[in-house]
């Protein structure tokens, strides 16, 4: 394992995830500071872009170790009492609908909370080398929910590190959608990729003045169009030679709520997109979630129905611009980036979820085949791109990732 | 069945995750470990829950990506 550098560095670190939905403002970043990666494997990927970069876990020795077991030791110790208490508080509000596994909490609880700890200690312990003999300009996080990023977070502000959260996407929850931890966000800084963002945050009880708005950074290479296919040239590689091309997003299971129908929400959108296909005879192009979704059920459903189709995780440009029309399985992003593409979007609706404006179209699964067609037939229209501007205020030029940079730099003074 | 609907359901298992850890004492270097853990603890909540009452169900697509 490599030795941290600690030789004279001329640069404070900058804390990452290392998430590559960020990696387009690492080097900007890299200007101004030694990067130090959370994902040890986020090292290795800056490192074949000519990126010089740290990973976190070079600071992982035998004290941190040590450290980290004995704290993690004495958590489980206390878990152990705690494990009836947390269980009953739920089982008394569900007022009997708890699950049974609460019921037995005491026999896997404190081993649970055990894997939390050891994790977060270890990662404590090596914040703390690094701490130790580099001096930490602040942490920029794409996300502060998940346990790594949050634990993160938190850890800098409990020492006065700056923290910005740049969201990798927008959350498109409803005021009525209920509780969500997505609401939240425990960074001091949240780098907004529009008005929308802005407002999003604010309603959920994040101070106004702490958000600055710099658009939508991973959509940037959206706007490189000198790299970006033509409609015929997708149509070309993707071997699609036909008149009519849908293409449907995908998206996967999350469950940090109790709402929808989950996958049988899933299973009827696909459904509804193979009947549409046929009756327009159309190829069917499967743009799958990059965080997940079953390719193989896409698959098997396609040569069951002898759907003509393409399945694909990647090549979103391609996808999109070879489309007529995206229809999304709920209201994802990809219909801001379809829109920057000038490809027309509708989504099927879920419980909770919303777009917060007139645009895309969108319905249930039982009126999807005038949805789909109302979506079409608004290719052109201008009110697609006061539809993206809301998403992303770099619309309609890019360059967020510089106004990522020059905000990270002021904030982190 | 549950008498409590599905945003109640929701609601309990939210304020279990941000609240009911508080006092507990699980903090490591002055964080809370509760906050840490509470997207995790959402996620096995939730997909215990649905399992309860529906099966091998998952709940909630992702609109985020």
């Amino acid at each position: 394992m490599a030795k941290p550098n600690q030789t004279k560095p001329d640069k404070r670190v900058l804390l990452l995830p290392g998430h590559p939905v960020a990696q387009g403002y690492w080097r900007g970043l890299s200007e101004h500071y030694d990067l130090c990666f959370m994902y040890p494997q986020a090292m290795e990927y800056a490192a074949s872009i000519s990126l010089h970069a740290m990973a976190l876990n070079q600071f992982h020795n035998s004290d941190a170790q040590e450290s980290a077991l004995n704290t993690s030791a004495q958590i489980a110790a206390k878990a152990v009492q705690s494990a009836q208490v947390v269980a009953g508080r739920l089982m008394a509000s569900l007022d009997g609908s708890a699950p049974s596994e609460f019921n037995s909490a005491q026999d896997w609880w404190p081993g649970y909370v055990l894997q939390h700890a050891q994790a977060m200690a270890l990662q404590y312990a090596m914040l703390t080398q690094l701490s130790n003999v580099r001096e930490i300009a602040g942490c920029v996080v794409h996300e502060d929910v998940a346990p790594d990023t949050r634990g993160l977070v938190l850890w800098c502000k409990a020492r006065g590190i700056p923290t910005i959260h740049v969201p990798h996407a927008a959350c498109h929850l409803r005021p009525d959608g209920g509780l969500d931890i997505h609401r939240e966000s425990r960074s001091d800084w949240i780098l907004a990729s529009g008005s929308y963002e802005h407002d999003f945050y604010v309603a959920g009880g994040h101070p106004a003045d702490r958000i600055a708005i710099v658009g939508s950074p991973q959509m940037d290479g959206l706007y490189a169009e000198e790299t970006l296919p033509s409609r015929a040239e997708a149509r070309r590689v993707l071997d699609i030679d036909n008149d009519r091309v849908i293409c449907y997003a995908g998206t996967w299971t999350q469950t940090t709520a109790i709402r929808g129908r989950g996958v049988f929400e899933m299973d009827e959108g696909l459904h509804a997109m193979i009947t549409l296909a046929h009756e327009w005879e159309a190829v069917l192009v499967i743009k799958s979630h990059p965080n997940g979704g079953d390719d193989k059920v896409f698959e098997q459903a396609l040569r069951k129905t002898n759907t003509p189709g393409i399945i694909t995780k990647h090549y979103l440009s391609y996808a999109l611009r070879a489309a007529d029309v995206l229809i999304a399985q709920g209201p994802s992003n990809i219909c801001v980036e379809a829109a920057i593409l000038g490809t027309p979007s509708a989504y099927i609706q879920t419980e909770g979820f919303d777009y917060a404006h007139a645009l895309p179209f969108r319905s249930g699964v039982d009126r999807l085949g005038v949805t789909a067609l109302e979506a079409m037939d608004s290719r052109g229209d201008p009110a697609w791109q006061d539809f993206v501007t809301f998403y992303n205020a770099a619309h309609p030029d890019g360059g967020a990732t510089d106004k990522v940079t020059e905000k990270v730099v002021e904030l982190c003074q | 069945m549950s008498a409590k609907t599905k945003a109640e359901q929701n609601e309990a298992v939210y304020h279990t995750a941000s609240e009911w850890f508080i006092g507990l004492g699980l903090t490591i270097d002055d964080v809370e470990l509760g906050d840490v853990m509470k997207y995790d603890v959402l996620r096995v909540s939730g997909r215990l829950m649905e399992r309860e009452q529906q099966g091998d169900g998952q709940t909630e697509p992702d609109k985020t990506r």
